[in-house]
């Protein structure tokens, strides 16, 4: 019951937070973001991307999905995610992150 | 752990920190794996630019305004990596690459993190984050020597020999890394009661 609490929780919060955010504010970043030399700017993902993390976010098992939210899209301090996922350290919750994100990026197409 | 996953897991927490990666290295071994993180590289960075702007600057975290000035603004921030705080300075967004005297202020950042005494501000590292160009030093809670004067007058005695040999040590330290320091002010030197 808890378990299911909590993903309903973070899916409405995920819900809001891409409401607000993704869709409008990644169009406005800066037109020079990246540009300056050190660094090559990164493509900004097509819809067909984003469905495509949902696909291999939806593959995940639950903990390591809760990972990758807390990490990528909350926001949340390693010490944050140690706390809401019960890691005994925040090198250990980075360590979880690191982990859930190799195997979404396995499960990318 | 092999090194191959060893690999993987650094390119994933530089994913998650919001660090540049590259993936060139990891590609020659496992090009299929490298070609999807790469995608998931551009998702985070989506993701950390929108849901976090104005908290974050590239790896470092908790981003509270300390001061403002001409050449942009010093923020405290939590530095994941070295697990503590320091202080971000960050170049206003125009001409950020550029210092007035015509150098490239990472450039010249990332020689001055060459520098390593007692006495001199350890700078940790330089980078260009969102369109911006900022570096980062100790975080140090202390007194400057202008704050010092206004306090409690001239220095006189052993405590103004001694700030003058440490001013001298620290100027002979970045001298011998082949940089001038072409301006010294008190505003510039502080007493350190606590670093990070």
């Amino acid at each position: 019951m808890l378990a299911y609490l909590r993903t309903t929780l973070l899916n409405a919060i995920r819900g809001e937070i891409r409401r607000v955010g993704r869709a409008g504010v990644v169009e406005s970043l800066p037109k020079d973001s990246g540009m300056v030399g050190a660094e090559t700017p990164l493509p900004r993902p097509d819809s067909d991307q984003w469905l495509d993390y949902e696909n291999a976010l939806a593959k995940l098992p639950e903990i390591k999905r809760e990972a990758v939210l807390l990490r990528l899209e909350f926001g949340m301090s390693y010490a944050e995610i140690a706390s809401a996922l019960d890691r005994p350290s925040e090198a250990a919750a980075s360590m979880m992150v690191s982990r859930a994100l190799v195997d979404l990026a396995r499960h990318l197409e | 752990m092999n090194p191959e996953n060893e690999a993987e897991l650094e390119i994933a927490r530089r994913i998650a920190d919001g660090e540049s990666v590259d993936l060139a290295e990891l590609g020659q071994g496992n090009p299929d794996l490298a070609r999807r993180l790469g995608k998931l590289q551009s998702l985070a960075h989506a993701m950390q630019g929108s849901s976090t702007s104005g908290s974050r600057w590239g790896h470092l975290q908790q981003l509270q305004l300390a001061g403002q000035g001409g050449f942009g603004a010093v923020y405290r921030a939590y530095d994941p990596t070295l697990d503590r705080m320091v202080a971000l300075k960050l170049r206003h967004t125009d001409g950020a690459a550029m210092l007035p005297s015509g150098a490239d202020f990472v450039a010249e950042a990332r020689r001055l993190a060459r520098v390593r005494h007692p006495n001199v501000l350890a700078v940790h590292g330089a980078s260009y984050h969102d369109g911006r160009a900022g570096l980062w030093t100790d975080w140090i809670d202390g007194e400057t020597l202008t704050d010092r004067l206004e306090r409690s007058g001239p220095l006189h005695g052993e405590e103004l020999l001694r700030v003058l040999r440490e001013l001298a040590e620290a100027l002979e330290a970045v001298h011998s890394a082949g940089l001038v320091m072409a301006t010294s002010r008190p505003a510039m030197s502080c007493s350190t009661a606590r670093v990070g």
